[in-house]
């Protein structure tokens, strides 16, 4: 039973891209969390600014608690945010996914008729964000 | 008291205030009658002047005298008693409902306008509250009554008597033991003074003196005290300001209306305020305590609603419901209320008696207290001394030198030491409470220091955790804290939450420490230690404190706005828990600040629905109903489920919110969305009802789409205009009827009294449930001529008043659907047709309609859809950014004027090429004026004609009379006449068509021969009597065919000399049925009538004509001669010279030229040719379509020079005019069409075909060009020449015996028949040698 809810952050500290990724069948899944998420990844853009000079790389790790989710934050080299909250330690595995959905994002962001800081209505990229999310977080 | 509010005090004077020494105070009834008169009691009489005015100064044990500055006593009734716990909670819950601030300030932090409020007082007044309910703890001293005031009254007869009768009392309270509350400092010897009150305006002062000198004598000097008040009678004006007001907490009456709102009345009740639609949250807390259960992490939902718990406050031992705290009263004893708080305090008192008040305060701590407490010094601190290294146990002594001790370290050893009074540990702490009360913090901060380090090692943690706690508060009022006395401060709390598990004393320590860590600037620490503070204790505490370490968010070092708005987002949950509704709604809606437009959806949506429902409760009805309205913004990531439920509620708050204010009106909707773009007016278009047969002229509608050929009709417009005004000059405007996105209005468009004005608007809904909307209707203003204002608005408004309603519906009429269904995330488009029935200016203000949700359909919204004018750049200026209002909502309504109504006999959809059907088109004046002018223009005349069109001779036919060149001819004067007609012309002075009149032209209409779609516009102009209206000179009627023409006959004509020998020309002509019947579905028969020549020189030879083909020819169903689909014939006819000259000279009519330049001759004709043919105008008729054909029309684009040539030159040439009748049938509907093909020659041997195909065209092109070059080299421009007539006169040079050598250097040669006459001369040698 775990729960992971991924967002990029545009410039404007607006979502350009949401995911949730759980274990929890349909019946179980708390709809009401979503919003906390959001609350959670939002607070914790403060405590990305502050860490995002003090480190060389991009991974800033787990940057935030509250109660039982922790935040798990990137950061690309154009101040786009990735933000993981999680109800549970997976620190590989959010690494890799962070990586891969680097990639994707770059590629993405590549694209001509994409404007950075939109949001970003792509199947493709939504459906390497559920690949990978299936693969390194919920596994 | 403790006052902590409203003073502005800094931390230091906070913590000052906080820990001020306690006076107890008891008066006698008399005494007590004396205070009375002044509406207050004896300890609110000093409150304001209990801080000493000037310094005052004390000796320590060493004798070196240390200065207090501004020391402050807090006087307190013996009588008083903290409250119990129940009681104590609701104090707590008032002082936060009552304490408002509407005063803000805006930050500005990342961009972003933040607008927090000017000050907290819910905060400091809970704080204060906090602080005074507080129970005196066994291990601090600083809550413990120093010394007494025994008040007794002048006027008392016995006053010594009552004096010792009180003496007795407060000793028998000091003396208990156990020690019960109130508890004193120093029990065995306190110190009690004796106040005498004097009442000067009632007494006489000497008695009070005697009365006076009997105390002192008594109780001694030091201990006695008179004070003169009451100088003033009662109810007398008095000019001394109210010292006493912002003192006497006002106690709110058990059921204000500010209680009814804003606490609700039981915890059930506050959940249903703040949990979002059931179906969630029930899920959610199911969930969570099934999954979470036992788990580590135990944490309900954060946001999650959850009745408030019992356990709050100081003891938990009491177990109240919450009926019976709403019972008890407020006041059990002294708790200010049997005050009037709102009536004037000190009513007796003038400016002397005050300051006798003051006085006293200052020489009781002079004479009387400081005294006491330095000899009370001395004690305590002999006892330290002499007890020290002496009376500790042997244990605790090794214990304090080998064992490190730890808070919590060793298991449930929590006040393992039970210390007395007289213990050495205590004393050090009093010692330490008594220098911290006085100032002396210096030495407050050694016995703190020292009394700590004894605790910890007798593991008196709850002792240890107070002496911690003391001395960090003494080194931050030294000013000396540093790191490691914020640490003793983190310690003290941690200890009291942790290893005492008293969280009273860990919110108080934490309350001080944020003091101290505020005025160092560390604000992150400060808001870690209030965040740990919250717990699912006391939701009230939690969201307090929640919301002060929000705030520390915001003045943190770079700012973190983000985690403020998390944290007030909390806080506002935690007060909705905990019935605050005010302050929940005010959290929530600063938290709102920082998300709005950042898309952070769902949260953004909680924050609404919280918001929204917080202000229902609070009656706050515009702003819910404007939270909700943003709940069904479109693009929010709702389910339907969650989406119909915020409708459903929303339709209830505006409903609600409607009937509460009738003074708002109308309000819109939020819900569907007008698309501003699509709204469409169109005006001045005429209704379209003419009896069955005919058929209305097409006219624009409303969903036209001009952006085609809207350029085309203003050309048009433009000849007709032009040609109307007969070249007077003036700029010409095109009218405009149709005003949508592409065509904005930059004037108020015109509309004419009583005729209908339409409207169309897309609706769009965003959320994922269909709506319906009912009884709609458009929402209108009229500005009457005589600017008198009527307006619809104001039915809806109230609805009773039917003089008003009947006046409106008098005014305009509107109709329109009365319901639609908008499906989930739809649009639809609804149609208004207005007929206004009085003039002026009529101002479209929106739609209003009844909106409800399909499912439920009962619960509806009168609301209004605005329409918004929209911004439209001016065409004119392009570059510049500046944007004009957009006036099509804005109608100028103008008097009656004539009004045409055209309409026109069916045409059928599908014609043949070339075919000619006879149109005739109905004229109606439906106005009351006569009309005086009709012009109709056309944009492709050759198609059309008219039976009483004008009779001028075509400029090209004209030029096969005379050379034109010299004529003085304007282009566009040449190009108007082509294409505009005149139509019901009558004498100067009479009107074309009176009011009423009807009347019906006949037109023919040709199809083009090129198949395929084929567009005919026709637009007729008719002028207005001028004075009837300035603003409308002329109005226009446009109508359009859009036909589709399907191949019928090809035709090739070719002149070729048919007999070598006598020279006689003749014309081949070939023909193909080409009607596809399998494409078109239809079957067609051809019937060859006759063949029409026009020439100026030859006759078609009657007698002689040679059917060539007629393999081909079947019968058919309308004559034995009939061409059948893909079948073709060919036949040939002579030609013979005209055997008269022409029996005119000059330029004859039109009609006489025609007739006798045309011969016929029939060929293959059908049964009823002649019947047939009378369908059709004749061809020397100048209505029929050989003039036409003759003329060249000329583009409206040609160039003055292109024209001038185009004129001058006169290309001979013959025309042939063939004319056909087809039976059409398609199914079981036949249709007998008529139609001609006409085919130019100019030279021999060249073929003409009709329709013409491509590469023929192009021969003929070159063909053209060849002979304009040739006329052109002659330089012998005045002689006329048609092709035969050019080689008739070879002929007869012939006939003359010319040389016949001649004839090929002046042929021209002819590409195109070259090789083919070589092929016929090889085979008739062939021919000719076979044989």
């Amino acid at each position: 039973m775990t729960t992971y809810y991924f967002v990029i952050v545009g410039h404007n500290d607006n979502p350009i891209f949401e995911k949730e990724f759980t274990t929890l069948n349909k019946e179980m899944r708390k709809e009401d969390h979503r919003h906390l998420s959001q609350f959670i990844a939002h607070a914790a853009l403060d405590l990305v600014d502050e860490h995002k000079w003090k480190t060389a790389s991009m991974q800033l790790k787990s940057i935030d608690r509250f109660n039982q989710w922790f935040v798990s934050a990137f950061i690309t080299a154009s101040q786009i945010r990735f933000i993981i909250v999680h109800d549970n330690k997976n620190d590989e595995g959010i690494k890799s996914f962070f990586n891969e959905m680097y990639d994707t994002y770059i590629k993405h962001s590549m694209n001509a008729f994409y404007k950075i800081n939109t949001p970003i209505k792509s199947t493709m990229f939504e459906k390497k964000a559920e690949i990978f999310g299936r693969k390194y977080l919920l596994t | 008291m403790i006052h902590l509010t409203e003073q502005n005090y800094n931390a230091r004077d906070i913590i000052r205030n906080i820990f001020s020494p306690l006076i107890g105070v008891v008066s006698s009834h008399m005494a007590d009658e004396i205070c009375h008169r002044n509406n207050l009691s004896f300890v609110d009489l000093l409150q304001p002047f209990a801080r000493l005015p000037s310094d005052a100064h004390f000796r320590d044990v060493s004798g070196t005298s240390v200065s207090i500055r501004g020391l402050r006593l807090n006087f307190c009734d013996v009588d008083w008693r903290p409250p119990q716990t129940v009681l104590a909670r609701k104090m707590l819950n008032e002082s936060v409902t009552n304490a408002h601030n509407e005063k803000t300030k805006i930050v500005t932090i990342a961009g972003i306008d933040l607008e927090l409020p000017s000050a907290e007082p819910w905060f400091e007044q809970w704080r204060e509250t906090f602080l005074t309910v507080q129970f005196p703890a066994e291990h601090e001293f600083t809550r413990h009554l120093l010394s007494c005031l025994l008040v007794l009254s002048s006027a008392d007869p016995q006053i010594v008597e009552t004096a010792h009768k009180m003496t007795q009392r407060v000793q028998q309270m000091q003396n208990i033991t156990p020690q019960k509350l109130p508890k004193w400092f120093h029990p065995t010897q306190v110190l009690n003074s004796y106040v005498v009150l004097h009442e000067a305006s009632h007494g006489d002062l000497s008695k009070a003196q005697q009365g006076f000198e009997l105390i002192k004598s008594t109780f001694g000097d030091n201990k006695c005290f008179l004070i003169s008040i009451n100088s003033l009678e009662a109810n007398t004006n008095n000019d001394i300001p109210d010292h006493w007001a912002r003192y006497i907490k006002r106690q709110p009456k058990a059921d204000t209306i500010a209680n009814e709102i804003s606490a609700p009345k039981s915890p059930q009740e506050a959940v249903s305020v703040i949990s979002m639609p059931s179906i969630q949250m029930s899920q959610l807390l199911e969930g969570a305590a099934a999954q979470e259960a036992g788990s580590d992490l135990t944490m309900l939902h954060p946001l999650s609603p959850m009745q408030e718990s019992a356990t709050e406050a100081i003891n938990s031992k009491f177990s109240i419901s919450n009926e019976s705290i709403a019972s008890q009263t407020i006041n059990p004893n002294v708790w200010a209320a049997d005050f009037d708080a709102d009536a004037p305090h000190g009513s007796c008192l003038n400016a002397h008696d005050v300051e006798n008040l003051r006085h006293f305060v200052q020489d009781y701590a002079v004479r009387a207290l400081i005294p006491y407490i330095e000899q009370l010094v001395g004690i305590l601190s002999e006892g330290v001394t002499n007890k020290k290294g002496v009376s500790k146990s042997l244990l605790s002594a090794t214990k304090r030198w080998f064992v490190t001790s730890k808070p919590g370290a060793g298991t449930n050893n929590q006040n393992a030491v039970i210390y007395t009074n007289e213990s050495a540990e205590l004393q050090t702490r009093k010692l330490g409470d008594l220098y911290f009360m006085f100032g002396h913090y210096n030495l407050a901060f050694q016995a703190y220091h020292q009394a700590k380090r004894d605790f910890n090692a007798d593991s008196a943690w709850q002792y240890y955790a107070g002496a911690l706690e003391m001395a960090a508060l003494s080194a931050f009022m030294l000013g000396t804290s540093h790191r490691k006395t914020y640490d003793y401060m983190e310690d003290a709390i941690v200890c009291y939450l942790t290893v005492c598990k008293l969280q009273q004393f860990a919110t108080r320590a934490t309350l001080m420490s944020m003091e101290c860590l505020k005025t160092a600037r560390q604000y992150s620490e400060v808001a870690k230690q209030l965040i740990r503070m919250t717990s699912e204790e006391s939701d009230l505490r939690s969201a307090l404190l929640l919301e002060q370490a929000a705030y520390c968010f915001l003045v943190t070092q770079p700012p973190m706005h983000r985690k403020y708005a998390f944290h007030i987002v909390l806080a506002g949950n935690r007060y909705s828990r905990a019935g605050q509704r005010k302050h929940a709604f005010r959290c929530y809606r600063q938290a709102y600040q920082v998300f709005q437009n950042r898309h952070w959806s769902l949260a953004e949506d909680h924050i609404q629905y919280t918001v929204a429902k917080q202000a229902y409760m609070l009656k706050k009805l515009e702003d819910a109903s404007r939270s909700f309205a943003h709940l069904l913004r479109p693009g929010s990531l709702q389910n339907a489920q969650q989406q119909s439920s915020f409708l459903k509620e929303y339709i209830q708050t505006q409903n609600e919110l409607v009937k509460r204010s009738p003074e708002l009106g109308l309000l819109p909707h939020a819900l569907p969305h007008v698309e501003q773009q699509s709204v469409r007016v169109l005006t001045l278009v005429q209704p379209s009802n003419v009896p069955a047969p005919q058929v209305p002229a097409t006219n624009i509608d409303i969903d036209s789409d001009l952006s085609t050929d809207e350029s085309i009709w203003y050309k048009i417009e433009e000849m007709l205009v032009i040609t109307a005004a007969s070249n007077k000059p003036f700029v010409f405007k095109p009218s405009q009827y149709l005003y949508n996105k592409e065509h904005p209005a930059t004037e108020c468009p015109l509309a004419v009294q009583g005729e209908p004005i339409e409207l169309a608007v897309t609706l769009s809904n965003s959320v994922r449930c269909s709506i319906t909307l009912n009884n709609i209707d458009l929402l209108w203003r009229l500005t009457l001529d005589n600017e008198d204002v009527l307006s619809n608005v104001s039915v809806y408004e109230q609805q009773d008043d039917s003089a008003s309603k009947a006046a409106v519906n008098a005014a305009i009429k509107t109709t329109c659907l009365d319901t639609i269904v908008l499906e989930e995330q739809a649009a639809k488009t609804l149609y208004f047709k207005l007929t206004p029935k009085l003039t002026g200016r009529l101002h479209i203000l929106g739609v209003v309609c009844r909106m409800a949700a399909s499912t439920e359909p009962n619960a509806s919204l009168l609301g209004v859809l605005q329409f918004e004018t929209q911004r439209i750049k001016p065409a004119t200026a392009k570059q510049s950014t500046q944007t004009l209002l957009d006036n099509r909502l804005s109608i100028k309504l103008v008097p009656q004027v004539p009004s045409l109504s055209v309409s026109f006999s069916v045409v059928p959809g599908e014609i043949l090429a070339g075919e000619i059907i006879p149109v005739s088109i109905t004229l109606r004046n439906l106005g009351i004026a006569p009309i005086d002018d009709i012009y109709l223009g056309t944009d492709d005349p050759r198609c059309i004609t008219l039976l009483d069109q004008q009779t001028d001779i075509p400029l090209s036919i004209l030029s096969s009379l005379r050379d034109l060149s010299n004529d003085n001819l304007v282009k566009d004067k040449e190009i108007r006449r082509q294409r505009v007609f005149r139509l019901l012309q009558r004498p100067a002075g009479q009107a074309a068509l009176n009011a009423q009149q009807c009347h019906t032209v006949s037109m023919w209409l040709q199809a083009p021969f090129t198949p395929g779609d084929f567009t005919l516009r026709l637009l007729f102009y008719y002028s207005l009597p001028a004075p009837l209206n300035a603003h409308l000179k002329y109005r226009l009627v446009r109508h359009i065919w859009k036909l589709k023409v399907q191949p019928c006959l090809q035709v090739n004509s070719t002149c070729v000399i048919s007999n070598s020998v006598t020279r006689e020309l003749g014309v081949d002509v070939s023909l193909k049925n080409v009607h596809d019947e399998q494409k078109a579905g239809k079957k067609s028969e051809v019937y060859i009538n006759a063949l029409s020549l026009y020439s100026t020189d030859y006759d078609l030879n009657e007698d002689k004509l040679y059917i060539m083909n007629n393999m081909g020819v079947t019968t058919g169903q309308a004559g034995a001669h009939c061409l059948k689909p893909a079948t073709s014939c060919g036949f040939q006819c002579r030609l013979q010279a005209k055997p008269t000259p022409p029996p005119f000279t000059g330029v004859p009519p039109l009609k006489t030229l025609l007739q006798w330049r045309l011969t016929r001759i029939n060929i293959l004709p059908a049964d009823h040719a002649q019947q047939l043919e009378q369908q059709i105008p004749p061809l020397y008729e100048p209505h029929g379509f050989l003039t036409n054909n003759e003329t060249v029309y000329y583009n409206i684009s040609i160039s003055s020079e292109e024209f001038n040539a185009g004129i001058a030159s006169y290309t001979p040439h013959i025309t042939l005019a063939l004319n056909w009748s087809a039976l059409v049938q398609s199914g079981t509907m036949q249709r007998i069409a008529n139609g001609l093909h006409f085919m130019k020659l100019h030279r021999l041997y060249e073929t003409s075909s009709c329709p013409k195909n491509d590469a023929v065209g192009e021969a003929e092109l070159r063909n053209r060009l060849s002979i304009m070059s040739e006329t052109s080299n002659t330089n012998d421009s005045s002689r006329e020449f048609a092709l035969p007539e050019f080689f008739s006169e070879r002929y007869d040079g012939n006939k003359n015996n010319d040389s016949f050598d001649d004839e090929e250097d002046y042929w021209a040669p002819n590409e195109c028949n070259v090789s083919k006459r070589c092929l016929i001369e090889d085979e008739s040698f062939m021919l000719a040698s076979k044989a």
